[in-house]
């Protein structure tokens, strides 16, 4: 689900606080959102100020020299491509030599732009596909008849977290499906927790995309009736045989 | 017109026409700015001249992407060069592995007022400004901005770090930003 606008992420843009996937979604939408546009524009001004209190530093002298003639050169060779009516005398051989070589080095650097282009595109592939196959998911189970649905509560640690458990008919399986999670590292994520008789066991893990939304599939290993209640924790990705931090969300079983 | 009479935004017209002089212009105006934010946040005067040249040999190739109603040429450069050091900062934390490592202490050393406004008499008037607005903001906002813009974590990582919501860590932010953006809008009115 994509925001309409995207304010509340503009202060971390502008501070480079974002991951590079939202660095990119933020720029595409402000190529198109003429309310965030102006917004995002006083943000970068106030952030290209914090870059003022960095240490006056004075570059190299040499630095100047070298860049402008990078760029001469850049710009030869990119002219050259361009032009049909270039005569091939035997002095213009060398030339187009030297040139070959610095067009392979900026093709490089082309190809290199278009590996990385490639590389955000599939993952942003991947995440879409996942958002498709959890929204099916969803969907499916929402629609089996005599669903029940548990609200789960915030506990306070993840302010936006908001959560449910859907239960199936005969009491075997469910889904618990979350929004507003916090983000977590690679190596870190949310596990379920059954509460039976005062004791946890592991329901599974599951990890949220960047707007906080996951969803696990639970099945039952006894009937969903003898649980007294639910609760979701952050742990590492391994899961934990036992909760080791507060619940973000729990739910009680009537 | 001698190049130094032009406004950056005409510059920048002029070297998407291949006016290498105008880069020069360029350059000779804001690679001080690029260089010392660069070398303050790698810390390696090699890597900082390599990833200056490389911010404005970008600005050669690219400079039709920068569109002038989005904002100052300078913000727009700042903003192309913090992006780029901060991915570099963080491929440099992944490779050393010391995001689990680094101390407390690394977070509110450095570059932001702890010593109050006098503290900003050696800076330029805008940096004196925003010296200023940071002194009044409370720890936890200053630090997260220090977090944040000069050692480039992500404000999950921020969140983590100080074993906050991050839902706590956009809101600093976001106060943090509101009194900077005012601080220099009445900097830049009194101009």
């Amino acid at each position: 689900m994509r925001p309409s606008h995207i304010e509340e992420l503009l202060p971390a843009y502008a501070l480079g606080a974002l991951e590079p996937a939202e660095r990119q979604a933020v720029e595409e939408h402000l190529e198109e959102c003429a309310f965030c546009a102006p917004l995002a524009r006083e943000h970068l001004e106030a952030s290209a100020a914090l870059a003022s209190l960095a240490p006056p530093a004075i570059p190299p002298t040499h630095l100047r020299g070298r860049i402008l003639a990078r760029a001469t050169q850049t710009r030869v060779v990119l002219r050259a491509v361009h032009r049909p009516w270039l005569r091939w005398s035997t002095a213009s051989y060398a030339v187009a030599a030297s040139i070959g070589l610095l067009f392979l080095g900026v093709l490089l650097g082309a190809v290199l732009d278009l590996q990385r282009e490639v590389r955000t595109l599939r993952q942003q592939n991947t995440s879409l596909s996942s958002m498709i196959n959890n929204q099916w998911n969803l969907t499916y189970v929402a629609a089996t008849p005599g669903v029940e649905t548990l609200l789960l509560e915030n506990t306070g640690q993840v302010p936006k977290a908001r959560g449910m458990l859907m239960v199936s008919q005969d009491r075997t399986w469910g889904m618990v499906v979350s929004q507003g999670m916090e983000p977590l590292r690679e190596s870190w994520g949310y596990q379920v927790w059954l509460i039976k008789d005062g004791e946890r066991t592991s329901g599974g893990m599951f990890k949220v995309d960047q707007m906080g939304y996951g969803q696990l599939y639970i099945k039952y290993q006894t009937s969903y009736n003898e649980l007294s209640g639910i609760g979701i924790t952050k742990e590492p990705i391994q899961g934990s045989p036992g909760p080791t931090s507060p619940p973000v969300l729990t739910g009680k079983v009537q | 017109m001698p190049y130094d009479e032009l406004s950056d935004e005409q510059l920048v017209a002029l070297v998407t026409q291949g006016e290498a002089q105008a880069l020069g212009a360029l350059y000779d105006r804001h690679s001080r700015a690029v260089y010392g934010l660069v070398l303050h946040m790698l810390r390696d005067h090699a890597r900082a001249e390599e990833m200056t040249q490389e911010v404005f040999l970008n600005l050669w190739l690219k400079a039709g992407t920068f569109r002038p109603d989005r904002g100052s040429f300078h913000a727009w450069l700042m903003t192309v060069s913090h992006h780029r050091v901060v991915d570099e900062v963080r491929r440099d934390r992944r490779q050393q592995n010391t995001l689990a490592e680094a101390g407390q202490d690394l977070l509110i050393s450095g570059i932001m007022p702890a010593d109050g406004p006098e503290a900003g008499a050696q800076r330029s008037e805008e940096g004196a400004a925003v010296l200023r607005a940071l002194s009044t903001l409370p720890p936890e906002q200053k630090q997260v901005v220090e977090m944040a813009y000069y050692h480039g974590f992500t404000q999950s990582e921020i969140a983590q770090r100080l074993n906050q919501p991050l839902g706590t860590v956009k809101t600093r932010m976001r106060l943090a930003m509101q009194k900077l953006r005012a601080a220099l809008a009445v900097y830049q009115e009194s101009t």
